[in-house]
């Protein structure tokens, strides 16, 4: 059968684009450990006792080191506990996020902080503040009547 | 029997076009459409990378 130069060269095109992405993702993913935002670490906990659970059971920013912080942080309807969370700036700060009832997002907009808050998952992702402003804190996936109000801030000071 | 495409081709030969046949026409600028919006596609991609770059 007859195919045409141009079907030729656009067939290459696309199985070089496919073997380069399949490529990048799986370097990605097998070497380089890379994962969605967030990812669960495998931590399991039951949803309903996310509050006798540690370390949720005393949701807290706590300093490990010099400038260094986790945050156990819990979603809930409609809001986060703990909220006006204050760091210095230059602060490295590890979320640890679950929720307590139904699937929330956690997103700081003009940051790189963007994942979800999953009941009976633990999503971490680590981020340094290093400008000093007031961070909005909210939840971008739709979780109830309140979702658009659920937010917090995180005032970074310096 | 000569397929649609042979048949196009013989009567463009005569016609004087000199082996371009409407289809190849529109052929080419399907493929320079699709190059167009790749490139397109490519650069929004990059625009958004450094953001998220910048935003590290």
């Amino acid at each position: 059968m007859h195919i045409h130069r141009l079907e030729k060269i656009w067939i290459v095109i696309g199985t070089l684009m496919l073997v380069v992405f399949l490529i990048a993702v799986g370097i990605g993913a097998f070497v380089m450990d890379d994962h969605p935002p967030g990812h669960s670490k495998g931590i399991k906990l039951d949803p309903e006792k996310v509050y006798e659970t540690p370390p949720f059971d005393n949701p807290r920013l706590e300093k490990i080191g010099e400038n260094e912080y986790n945050a156990y942080i819990v979603a809930y309807v409609y809001g986060y506990s703990p909220n006006n969370i204050e760091i210095p700036v230059g602060a490295t700060v590890h979320f640890y996020v679950t929720s307590a009832d139904v699937v929330h997002g956690f997103a700081i907009p003009g940051t790189n902080v963007n994942m979800m808050a999953v009941p009976g998952e633990v999503n971490e992702l680590t981020y340094t503040f290093d400008e000093p402003a007031e961070y909005l804190l909210l939840c971008n996936e739709y979780c109830g009547v309140g979702h658009e109000y659920m937010a917090t801030k995180i005032i970074v000071k310096g | 029997m000569a397929s649609r495409h042979d048949r196009e081709h013989q009567m463009s030969q005569t016609d004087g076009r000199d082996n371009h046949t409407p289809k190849d026409d529109n052929l080419r600028g399907t493929f320079v459409s699709v190059l167009l919006l790749g490139a397109f596609i490519t650069a929004a991609w990059f625009g958004v990378f450094l953001l998220f770059i910048n935003r590290g």
